[in-house]
């Protein structure tokens, strides 16, 4: 469990690393500081889009593991760079004590009987074009397992087991319906008895009558198997059916990991407070308020600095003299601050600059409008008054990146500075928020103070 | 439902697979002497170039010094390769049970050359035991065999139905079919060969109709919907026809013609016919080269054999006669045969190096695309035609040149400034194939690089081949007749559509202007067929692609020609 310690770097509470996730004795998946970067424009000096940045979580055996998180955080790449589908820039994943990303084309390929995939898509994870019984007999023949005979009677078995019967062996896929190819593709997964599975959003495009099935039929598996899960999922619902622990994750990062019951009870990171209080309630009159996220997530190629999250964060760490301010004035210097972020990124780029030499008008509506509907018709005490004008004096004279350097200056905390660690909240449950530490409240109590929101 | 072999489900049920049999044994049958003619020609060229290699071989291998020692280097990398592509084949592995410490690339190589020497020892061992010398009395009495069926008479040959003949002033005709005019007796023989063609044709839809009714385990497959739109597309159809038509004067050249191609093409000073003189009042014998130069087609009345005319040596021409006094339309079912033959050798290549360049550049993408895309667009940015003139220039004093009178060598040049069209039309939808779950699936358990390509990318491009390949081919028959137009590529006398067209070209505002609207109406349609058959089987394949879509890839290739 070197995990904690290998990212407790940042500077404002070192000293509270705690050992964060439960200890298994003998976990069965070790990811590590794991980093998967897609490098599309290197040649022409662009920045990597960091699909997944720095995770770091244990999977015991026989467990199933969910990921939750927005589409576009990094959850599929993360399972796909476990299973080595992906090139990662740095970290290590540890199968069973082996470390997997040091391994060689054949050792690698011997490893891959014990890891296996579960497609999102039943249209496309299964080749149209074979039979299902070469569909499945396929993982058999790649691995030369036995003889003909037995790959066949394999085969069968599988058919049997995944719900199918054994007259499908000669089928084209395209007879079948949605939830009957992903019954071929879990079979598939399973012909080399592979000890875990990476399930990327197994249910997610099926009817919700089928979902159950085909979710249950896993569930069975696992029982039978001795399987280990690892399930990428947006829907909460289905990860709160079948998980044991859950791990969500925002902007290639692993903002909080938990038992399901504990994270979905009493969830400690913002992040994780403002996704569960996105299901949707059955009574509308029951349960708490929607903590609405503003603006969308940041771009991977260029995340903020300090904390992912701290963009959108309700919970955000505030300079103790801006704590009076309103939630209304906050969003309004939030949202103008990053008006101004991102035009200062926008005029390095190098169209922008073309367009700039070339004495064309930018794209961007001028600063006095965009402040008149901010800020029309709020009031600010007239100290951030004062820098607000001064700002947008300085974007008016094309100053863009010292008004930012001044906003920053008033406005940025903690949460912009430094990255936080991922700490212990409780024995089982760690999240990532520089509000666990002592000097700062707890997000839960911070919204109990406020009154704003009330906890679910 | 348990899955059956077809052998099993024959067996069930086998009187309409019997009665389908009985049908191609009959067809069969009726040209067994053609067959076993082919079949003993061309095994006489696998012995001969095999003793002709083993020759030089023995030779090369018994030289000593520097020869001898490359000789067996090249020997045994040779047996190495082809044991390589046996290992790769059979997946078969000695080395793996040895030991498995020696990581895969190498223990692919070591595999092979263990299967290579194996082989080359089996070779050796059968040498010296003299099984060879068993093999080759066998095979001598099986020739013997074979030859005596090739003499066999068969149906469409001209000995059977012979159109050649001279008619006496009685207005009775001598040597033909029952005593038939020539014309009628040769059409007789065209309609015959037709018919023996559809009936193929037929029985082979028969066939495919009493499989799906009889043996086919599944109820539908996605061929059958193919099978169904191709029946209600009539432009396709049209093409369908030309084609058949086309292939069929390829493929029964010699039936064809009003006369052979050694009598009146290759060799007419060697060959004689007999005539009924009129001035002689007798019948005569005269040399063919002779009788041509009387029947010469130069542009005026008195010089002319117009199509469906008879000369004055009884010999009918259905599309009259070249400047020099040939048969035009023996002259054109024999270039039919040549251009398939440069036509299908070139696309052939060119399909192979595209599909094989398609798989490469969508499964590594990044350098390996890139080298490829900067190659592909190379050859296509330089003018076609100018690049094919100055190839075939190049070469045609190689040995290569010399190949099929130079057909061979326009071929393969085709094939290589061509490839670049085809690889541009596969390359959007194989990369779009890799993007598929499945391909990124069996990654994920293991699958080779190649078992990738091979079994979960190739399959999907099969359908573009044929469509494109289609498409192409009709181009590359243009082009060889536009090169042969411009006095280059296939040399005289080998008949080539695009010569009889130059040949032609003085008098097509003559009395002989068939002799270059003929062919040039014969390549137009020809071209047309090959795409509309290409449309037909593309839009049979892929409904969503409408046939007017303005996709670039495709008229690239469609262009084809020179």
């Amino acid at each position: 469990m070197s995990k904690n310690t290998a990212n407790s770097t940042t500077g404002a509470d070192g000293d509270e690393t705690a050992n964060a996730t439960p200890s298994h004795a003998n976990p069965l998946v070790t990811v590590d500081e794991l980093r998967t970067y897609y490098e599309s424009e290197k040649l022409l000096g662009g920045k990597p889009v960091k699909a997944v940045d720095g995770v770091s979580f244990e999977i015991g055996r026989g467990e199933t593991f969910g990921i939750v998180g927005e589409s576009g955080c990094g959850k599929t790449t993360l399972g796909r760079s476990i299973l080595r589908l992906e090139d990662i820039e740095d970290g290590t994943v540890t199968f069973d004590g082996t470390d997997v990303t040091s391994l060689g084309r054949r050792e690698l390929k011997e490893w891959r009987r014990d890891a296996q995939m579960v497609y999102q898509n039943p249209t496309s994870s299964i080749n149209d074009r074979m039979t299902v019984g070469e569909i499945i007999r396929e993982p058999l023949e790649v691995h030369n397992w036995k003889t003909a005979s037995q790959r066949r009677d394999r085969v069968w078995e599988l058919l049997d087991r995944v719900g199918l019967r054994s007259e499908h062996y000669h089928r084209y896929p395209h007879q079948f319906s949605g939830g009957q190819r992903q019954r071929v593709g879990i079979a598939r997964a399973l012909a080399l008895e592979p000890e875990f599975i990476v399930l990327d959003e197994p249910v997610s495009a099926l009817d919700v009558s089928v979902q159950a099935k085909i979710l249950n039929l896993l569930s069975e598996l696992q029982e039978e198997f001795g399987l280990t899960y690892m399930l990428i999922a947006h829907d909460l619902s289905v990860v709160r059916h079948i998980c044991d622990r859950v791990g969500v994750m925002y902007l290639g990062t692993l903002m909080e990991v938990g038992p399901t019951e504990q994270l979905f009870e009493s969830p400690s990171n913002p992040y994780t407070r403002s996704l569960l209080s996105a299901i949707p309630q059955p009574d509308p009159s029951v349960g708490a308020d929607r903590i609405t996220l503003r603006g969308t997530p940041p771009n991977p190629r260029d995340p903020p600095t300090g904390c992912v999250f701290s963009t959108r964060c309700p919970f955000k760490i505030r300079q103790p003299e801006h704590e009076q301010l309103t939630d209304d004035q906050w969003a309004g210097i939030e949202e103008f601050r990053r008006v101004i972020r991102e035009r200062d990124q926008a005029r390095t780029t190098v169209v922008q600059r073309a367009k700039g030499q070339l004495g064309l008008g930018s794209r961007f509506t001028p600063i006095r409008e965009v402040t008149n509907e901010l800020f029309g018709s709020l009031s600010y005490p007239d100290a951030i008054k004062e820098t607000l004008d001064r700002a947008t004096e300085l974007v008016a004279g094309g100053n863009v990146t010292e008004a930012r350097d001044l906003l920053d200056e008033e406005f940025s905390t903690v949460c912009e500075h430094d990255t936080p660690c991922q700490q212990g909240v409780t024995d089982e449950q760690s999240s990532r928020c520089h509000r666990h530490s002592q000097e700062y409240q707890e997000p839960g109590e911070y919204l109990s103070d406020s009154g704003e929101y009330l906890p679910e | 439902m348990e899955y059956k072999p077809l052998t099993e489900r024959v067996r069930e049920q086998p009187r309409p697979a019997a009665v389908w049999l009985l049908g191609v044994a009959l067809l069969l049958a009726v040209e067994l002497g053609r067959i076993t003619a082919g079949l003993v020609s061309a095994g006489d060229a696998t012995v001969t170039a095999l003793e002709t290699g083993y020759g030089g071989l023995t030779n090369a291998l018994a030289a000593g010094g520097t020869t001898g020692l490359l000789s067996w280097v090249g020997f045994v990398l040779l047996l190495a390769l082809v044991g390589l592509a046996v290992a790769t084949w059979t997946r078969a592995t000695v080395v793996l049970r040895v030991t498995d410490r020696i990581p895969l690339g190498p223990q692919r190589l070591l595999d092979g050359l263990v299967f290579g020497l194996a082989i080359g020892g089996v070779g050796w061992l059968a040498l010296r035991t003299g099984a060879v010398e068993l093999g080759s009395n066998f095979g001598d009495v099986l020739r013997s065999a074979f030859v005596q069926l090739g003499d066999l008479p068969t149906l469409t040959a001209r000995e059977t139905i012979p159109n050649q003949g001279y008619q006496t002033p009685d207005g009775s005709w001598h040597g033909t079919f029952l005593g038939l005019s020539s014309a009628v007796a040769w059409a007789v023989r065209v309609l015959v060969v037709h018919l023996y063609v559809a009936a193929w044709l037929g029985w082979l839809w028969v066939g495919f109709q009493r499989y799906r009714t009889y043996y086919r385990q599944a109820d539908w497959t996605p061929r059958d919907d193919v099978v169904a739109r191709l029946r209600y597309h009539r432009w396709g159809q049209f093409g369908l026809v030309i084609v058949v038509l086309f292939l069929t004067m390829a493929a029964f050249a010699p039936s064809l013609g009003t006369t052979t191609a050694e009598q009146n093409l290759y060799a007419p000073f060697s060959n004689s016919i007999t005539y009924y003189d009129a001035g002689l009042g007798q019948v005569t014998d005269t040399l063919v080269g002779n009788a041509n130069l009387e029947t010469r087609s130069q542009g005026y009345p008195g010089e002319n054999v117009g199509p469906l005319s008879y000369d004055r040596f009884d010999r009918f021409h259905p599309f009259g006669t070249l400047t020099n006094g040939k048969d035009l339309f023996t002259f054109l079912v024999h270039g039919a045969r040549v251009s398939l033959l440069i036509g299908l050798l070139s696309v052939a290549v060119s399909a192979i190096l595209a599909t094989g360049f398609a798989l490469i550049s969508a499964y590594y993408r990044g350098l390996a695309d890139l080298v490829l895309v900067v190659t592909g667009d190379t050859i296509m940015g330089v003018p076609r035609l100018l690049l094919l003139i100055l190839l075939t220039v190049l070469m045609a004093d190689t040995w290569l040149g010399g190949l099929y009178d130079g057909g061979v060598l326009l071929a393969l040049i085709l094939a290589a400034t061509g490839w670049p069209f085809l690889w541009r039309a596969f390359r959007g939808p194989t990369l779009q194939i890799a993007e598929e779950d499945w391909v990124d699936a069996a990654r994920s358990y293991g699958q080779s690089a190649t078992g990738i390509m091979r079994l979960h990318m190739l399959p999907y491009l099969l359908g573009y081949l044929l469509i494109y390949s289609s498409l192409v081919l009709g181009g590359v028959i243009l082009a060889v007749a536009g090169l042969s137009f411009l006095g280059l590529g296939i040399t005289s006398p080998t008949p080539e559509w695009g010569r009889a067209v130059d040949l032609g070209r003085e008098f097509v505002a003559t009395e002989s202007w068939h002799i270059s609207l003929i062919p040039g109406i014969m390549v137009t349609l020809v071209v047309m067929g090959f795409n509309a058959v290409g449309d037909a089987l593309r839009d049979a394949v892929d409904p969503q692609s409408d046939s007017g879509v303005a996709d670039a890839s495709e008229t690239e290739s469609r262009g084809g020609g020179v």
